[in-house]
């Protein structure tokens, strides 16, 4: 299989962004380390890359929202240093951000334009060179369906997105980056989208795009970047690769990692949960799952596909607007997180120190919050008890702090995760849900989690693991139900949870063929 | 459009009426030229101070600064105004300076200093209240006659004081507003991650807040001088809360972004009579503080009730 390891330079082209050895780390992490990336004027770049691979890292050093810690932008073949979103703005780069940079509050002209509105006598905003200027900009695109007046927070989620893309396009960029900016449009918005960016194209306007949508790719770019872990791994034309070779540049070499034997559960054996069409907010639109004791199930996916709100719904935290809940064959009626306790339901959720720990509290206190009734009499925690149950958990998940009256901000990530556990094993829950329980944690503290979480199935627990690490769900789960857009696109069962699977199922690419598996397996 | 803009401020209207008609059945003498100087007049002071409270809610913060300048001001105008027009508009002009100094202290130490405006404008409170005992130790001081009755006199049923609260609010306040940096307070209330990135310049929009907002609080100083024509340096104290009452209860969102003139002027005017209908109603001064706490809380739970009812609950704990 042949790579084009060099950048295919599209004839005629001169370089208009150039970005060189440049590296970013967050607390150790490297999100990108002397990675390279260079965009030619007038040309539709595409940035591709598996969760964690730099690209957002990389979108926020070009539009000045993070300094690189190393490495040299050149725009137009001057160099840059981009002190702030404002900098980025005055050299011509104009970005759409992946989480939405709008006001809710304000109307839709007025965040299109906030910062240059056009002005006039002392200073005044001039209305009705303001609608005329959104009216230019919304028949560029054809759209009439959004009122400029209209507030932002009554928008639905893809006209929310167009205005963002508006507000970008409003600074008639000489470099616009969209970073998953078509995430939430439909079809027909994107073919207009992209007609409208290929008549910026021929006036020179250069567009990076990041999108998970390998259709969209390959319909609309002229070249693509692939990066991984922070490198750069290959610009290719957009139809220089099949969609196998880009999958396996996205995923690399792949580092094994030993995982516990998984628990054999059994085709006959009862189901523990059973969730049927569930639906909650904006983007979980009708899951049905169940989970059998000694089961873990994977849910994996491209990140924001609803996994966050399905855990947060099973866990009574979001209302639920559609579907049902039955534990070990009754309906659950899980409303709030007490009920969701008082059913045996725990969660180990996605941020640990705003929603799973009390960071300034001691070890002690946060491991016996959810359990303090059981250690003493009328309303009184009996100091003996308490301390003698704190220790025989930390001894039980090999806690690493010096003494139990630390506050919990004091510990690494991995035993901070790990209070978060504790608190939950005594309540006598049986469904454990897991939100990404070991991002940011070290690979010894890792390993020591997936020998907790095959503890928990030996227990006869059963456990919902979403991760955005592949390997883990592969080594950890009998089940993976993948999703994509609020539902589930596939479940894999057994051997046929593999990377590759994974990933063309989060994609939509529709299953790699076994043919094509084997020639991933055999060039590595 | 123009009553679904205008809705957060519908409470406030709807409350004042109500207030109104029961004064006025209460005590008919109200619908008078001098009734209507006493209202107008007993409530301009704070809801200039509720202007000022507003400009600095609006990016998110709160300012327990504002009585602090409100009884700066009055000290600085009462002490040094002297006779002469020329001395006066000095002074005017040297009061409002210090409210705009008051308010710079406060932005850039909230801008550049990163400390929480609470507790910013708590020791700045203190600060400003220590100048303005220095400037007037004991409460007295004087101030022309033409300066008070320019301001709190009455033309027919027109009050003066509603001239100077509608110049101060579309000639200063409203202009301000209405230009980028007006969008910018609003903006970075509303969202500052997203202002930082659309390259607002946050700390810049910040510390205007705050200078507009001390300017503001100065004018309701100044207004409050030539209603009592003397100089306390504590008169201010009261100011500080009711503004926020006033800013809450007209309509604004404690947490930034939202929130028009109309309904704090409007609230600060009920809170500021509520005292006098209370007294007509024949409620004992014992108990005048109870009711007017219970009577705030009714209306804000009445105000609410139907916000709280459709959202997540995560996500209300969350905002």
């Amino acid at each position: 299989m042949a790579l084009q390891q060099e950048p295919a330079r599209p004839s005629g082209g001169k370089t208009l962004l150039s970005a060189r050895g440049i590296s970013k780390s967050f607390g150790g992490v490297h999100a990108l380390q002397a990675a390279n990336f260079a965009c030619e004027r007038g040309e539709i770049h595409a940035l591709l890359g598996a969760n964690g691979a730099g690209k957002s890292t990389l979108v926020k050093i070009l539009s000045g929202v993070q300094r690189p810690d190393a490495g040299t932008i050149a725009i137009a073949g001057e160099t840059v240093d981009f002190a702030g979103p404002t900098d980025a703005v005055a050299h011509g780069v104009a970005t759409v951000f992946q989480e939405l940079s709008l006001f809710p509050h304000r109307t839709v002209a007025e965040n299109i334009f906030i910062g240059h509105e056009p002005t006039g006598f002392l200073g005044q905003i001039s209305q009705s060179r303001l609608r005329a200027a959104v009216g230019d900009l919304f028949a560029s695109l054809g759209v009439d369906h959004i009122r400029p007046n209209a507030l932002v927070a009554d928008l639905s989620l893809s006209d929310r997105q167009l205005v963002e893309i508006f507000k970008a396009l409003s600074r008639k960029p000489r470099l616009l980056i969209l970073d998953e900016g078509t995430s939430a449009l439909g079809r027909k918005e994107v073919q207009r989208l992209f007609a409208l960016l290929r008549k910026l194209r021929a006036g020179g306007t250069s567009v990076i795009f990041i999108s998970h949508r390998m259709s969209e790719i390959r319909e609309f770019v002229d070249r693509m970047t692939v990066f991984r872990n922070g490198h750069h791994v290959a610009t290719v034309a957009a139809n220089a690769a099949s969609d196998a070779e880009i999958v396996e540049m996205m995923l690399g070499q792949r580092v094994e990692r030993s995982f516990p034997t998984k628990t054999v559960v059994s085709e006959a054996e009862a189901p523990l949960l059973e969730v049927a069409g569930l639906a909650a907010g904006s983007d979980l639109k009708g899951v049905s799952l169940t989970v059998r004791r000694g089961e873990v199930l994977g849910i994996a996916g491209l990140e924001g596909q609803g996994q966050g709100t399905l855990l947060l719904t099973l866990f009574g935290a979001y209302r639920r607007a559609a579907g049902t809940v039955r534990i070990d064959g009754a309906p659950a009626r899980i409303g709030t997180p007490w009920q969701a306790k008082a059913r045996g339901i725990a969660l180990i959720p996605e941020d640990r120190k705003t929603e799973g720990l009390v960071l300034p509290m001691s070890v002690r206190e946060n491991i016996t919050f959810s359990v303090l009734a059981r250690l003493g009499r009328f309303g009184f925690v009996s100091p003996a008890k308490e301390r003698r149950f704190v220790e025989s958990m930390m001894q039980r998940l090999a806690v690493k702090a010096a003494s139990m009256g630390l506050p919990a901000r004091s510990l690494s990530g991995g035993n901070q995760q790990k209070l978060v556990l504790a608190k939950w094993l005594e309540t006598g829950a049986d469904v454990f849900l897991f939100y990404d329980p070991t991002r940011g944690i070290d690979v010894g503290t890792k390993q020591a989690f997936y020998e907790l979480i095959a503890g928990l199935t030996r227990e006869g627990k059963g456990v919902v693991l979403y991760s955005t690490e592949t390997s883990e769900l592969i080594g950890l789960c009998q089940r993976v139900a993948v999703m994509d857009d609020g539902r589930i696109a596939e479940t894999l069962e057994g051997d046929a949870i593999t990377e590759e699977n994974i990933l063309a199922a989060s994609l939509r690419m529709g299953r790699a063929r076994p043919d094509e598996a084997v020639v991933v397996e055999a060039a590595q | 459009m123009i009553l679904r803009r205008y809705k957060s401020s519908l409470l406030a209207i709807l409350a004042l009426i109500l207030l109104l008609g029961y004064y006025w059945y209460k005590q008919p003498l109200i619908l008078s030229p001098f009734g209507f100087r006493l209202l107008a007049n007993q409530g301009t002071t704070l809801a200039l101070a509720a202007l000022a409270q507003l400009t600095v809610v609006l990016t998110g913060g709160v300012d327990l600064s504002v009585g602090a300048i409100v009884g700066l001001a009055n000290a600085i105008a009462a002490t040094y105004m002297g006779d002469s027009p020329f001395s006066v508009v000095t002074v005017v002009l040297l009061t409002l300076g210090a409210g705009a100094g008051a308010g710079l202290i406060n932005g850039v130490l909230v801008a550049y200093g990163r400390i929480q405006p609470i507790i910013v404008t708590l020791a700045t409170l203190y600060i400003y209240s220590g100048f303005a005992l220095l400037i007037r130790p004991q409460p007295g001081g004087s101030v022309p006659s033409y300066y008070a009755t320019t301001l709190t006199g009455s033309w027919g049923y027109l009050p003066y004081s509603l001239i100077v609260l509608l110049v101060v609010t579309l000639l200063f306040r409203l202009p301000i507003m209405r230009s980028r940096l007006g969008t910018a307070i609003y903006a970075v209330g509303d969202n500052p991650g997203g202002a930082h990135m659309s390259g607002i310049k946050v700390n810049r929009t910040l510390v205007s807040a705050y200078v507009i907002g001390g300017v503001l609080a100065a004018c309701a100083g100044l207004f409050l001088t030539a209603q009592t024509t003397s100089g306390d340096a504590t008169i201010g104290t009261a100011y500080t809360l009711n503004s926020v009452a006033a800013v809450v209860f007209g309509g604004a969102i404690l947490g930034g972004g939202r929130g028009l003139a109309l309904g704090p002027i409007i609230a600060a005017f009920f809170i500021s009579i509520i005292i006098s209908v209370l007294f007509a109603a024949g409620v004992s001064s014992f108990y005048q503080s109870v009711f007017q706490g219970g009577i705030l809380i009714f209306v804000l739970m009445f105000g609410n009730a139907w916000t709280l009812r459709v959202r997540n609950r995560l996500s209300v704990l969350r905002s």
